[in-house]
């Protein structure tokens, strides 16, 4: 590897940081040495107001994107994307507007092309400029990924804990406590991120948004058909006169059961889906090892233009598979 | 008025009653898709032997098994597919629509009523268009028991029908304790079956995997080995 112009300065840049960061740890520890030596004498000891070193980074990284958007957004043309990416806005609390989402991916790209810059890896080099035009369009792509795993773990998590919270709201209900009473008190027994959600649904409702408002909003947030299915029996309570407790109480007798029988199949979907994320994985593996063993048999293929061709060939098929994997979707 | 078709004269009589019978399972009252079909089956098979007999070396031998191949194949593509598939929609709604009206029959005391309601609360189901279609016939004059039994012959599933006899012979206090366990198996039921297709799933996702497997690797080794040899001399 050569060592460039560009990988200098990000060496000296890194290390200009590094120092800061240490100078930041030096007055942080005194500052805790001085909590440690008045927490006995304070009244409120967990309170803690102090922001870490991480939480600095992370707002001031969410600054520059704020200050580079909203810059951005007295332009008129550019004004129209605030419209895009609508459904990150309620779910990621540092995100305002479509622009934010849009200002951060082009960071992320621009960084990626930086560094790939700097280091100088032998493929990129053998690509020439339609390799750092990839990397963009990758650097592009990547936030909308990570977004999209994070919503999708969180769904998972919440279906996973909705029968649960159904069930100790049901329990409420059945004290003749009215609904509001009982999502405030199921919400302290409840743990993240079902707490959030429904510390929310309180909220919007405390507001004035009816019930079944509330829990439309929930399922905006995550797209998952169990909150429907609260959502239909709480209309359904609405329409034929019926009480939200005993809608409440069916739906839970409904669930039960249908746990009882199906306890195999999400144990079934959970191997199924390490299996996908395996199968998905392995060739760029395997190709990573043959490049490290016999890099030279596949230099052709970077060189010459037939090559390129091939290599775009096999990227465009590899994308297709994923997406294939992707598709084929299953429920329990 | 009795619909008069040019190919009632040329096919058998009992082709043509299996072909109507195959077509009111996929719930539909006209006999046009299966007349349409049976035109649609005699024109292609014709020219398909006609083409493999004159055009190729072993038409005489090749001819008449693809006929009769496609014969048969089509029958299962165009109605027992779409018959099977029906079924599985119908099991799945049937749990749900069954469900409600076991939740609306322990308010309401007339049956008819507590249909109707249903088919409000559930406008996406695929129960609801044969039970507005039968509450149609009642409101014309039609009785319960014939509408329900005319409906029977239109859904190609057991154990829907089971119930829809149920709510044909009994009474109310029957149903409403009845319905519950009915409801019960067919939700086992679907989950049986969804448990089997999880069962063959990770199979066929090899398969998938091995036919990309093959191309990304073939384009891997043949790949260098195709340019040395051709495009570089």
């Amino acid at each position: 590897m050569q060592k460039g112009l560009l990988f200098i300065l990000i060496e000296w840049i890194v290390l200009f940081f590094l120092i800061v960061l240490i100078l930041i740890l030096i007055r942080q520890r005194r500052i805790a040495k001085y909590e440690k030596r008045f927490r006995s004498f304070s009244l409120t000891k967990d309170n803690d107001t102090t922001s870490s070193i991480f939480d600095l980074l992370y707002v001031a990284f969410w600054k520059i994107v704020h200050i580079i958007s909203d810059i951005l957004n007295k332009i008129p043309l550019i004004n129209k994307m605030n419209k895009f990416y609508d459904n990150l806005v309620n779910r990621f609390k540092p995100i305002r507007n479509g622009l934010d989402v849009i200002v951060l991916k082009l960071i992320v790209s621009c960084g990626l092309c930086i560094i790939c810059l700097a280091w100088k890896f032998p493929i990129l080099n053998k690509l020439g400029i339609i390799s750092y035009v990839i990397l963009f369009i990758i650097g592009f792509m990547l936030p909308d990924l990570v977004f999209n795993i994070i919503l999708e773990r969180k769904k998972r998590k919440v279906e996973e804990e909705l029968n649960y919270s159904i069930m100790i709201l049901n329990q409420y209900l059945e004290k003749n406590n009215s609904i509001v009473q009982s999502l405030k008190l199921t919400i302290e027994k409840l743990q993240n991120p079902v707490k959030e959600e429904f510390e929310q649904i309180y909220k919007d409702v405390s507001y004035g948004v009816s019930i079944v408002d509330a829990f439309n909003r929930f399922y905006e947030r995550l797209h998952s058909k169990k909150i429907k299915e609260i959502i239909f029996m709480l209309e359904f309570s609405l329409k034929e006169n019926y009480s939200i407790k005993d809608a409440f109480k069916e739906l839970e007798e409904k669930r039960e059961k249908i746990n009882e029988l199906s306890s195999n199949n999400i144990e079934l979907v959970k191997k199924i889906r390490r299996l996908k994320q395996a199968i998905g994985i392995i060739p760029l593996i395997i190709f990573i090892i043959l490049y490290k063993l016999q890099g030279n048999y596949f230099e052709l293929l970077f060189t010459t233009s037939f090559g390129r061709l091939i290599v775009l060939l096999i990227v465009l098929s590899y994308v297709m598979f994923l997406l294939l994997l992707i598709h084929f979707e299953v429920e329990e | 008025m009795k619909e008069y078709h040019f190919i009632s004269k040329i096919v058998l009589k009992s082709t043509v009653k299996k072909i109507k019978e195959k077509t009111t399972y996929l719930g539909m009252d006209n006999y046009n898709y299966g007349y349409a079909y049976l035109y649609f089956r005699l024109i292609i098979s014709i020219l398909l032997f006609l083409t493999l007999f004159i055009f190729t070396k072993k038409g005489f031998f090749v001819g008449p098994i693809a006929v009769v191949f496609f014969y048969y194949f089509s029958e299962y593509v165009f109605f027992d597919l779409p018959k099977k598939r029906r079924k599985k929609i119908l099991e799945k709604d049937g749990e749900e629509f069954f469900w409600i009206l076991s939740l609306i029959l322990k308010k309401e005391t007339r049956l008819i009523t507590a249909l109707k309601k249903t088919c409000n609360d559930l406008p996406n189901n695929a129960l609801t268009k044969e039970f507005l279609l039968c509450l149609e016939k009642v409101s014309v004059g039609k009785p319960l028991f014939d509408a329900l039994e005319e409906m029977q012959k239109r859904i190609p599933s057991e154990k829907i029908n089971e119930i829809i006899v149920l709510l044909m012979y009994q009474d109310i206090k029957t149903v409403k304790n009845k319905l519950v366990y009915h409801v019960n198996l067919l939700r086992k039921n679907n989950i049986d079956e969804n448990k089997h297709q999880l069962e063959y799933f990770p199979l066929e996702l090899i398969f998938l995997s091995l036919i990309f497997y093959i191309i990304f690797f073939l384009l891997l080794y043949f790949g260098p080995k195709f340019i040395m040899n051709y495009m570089l001399k």
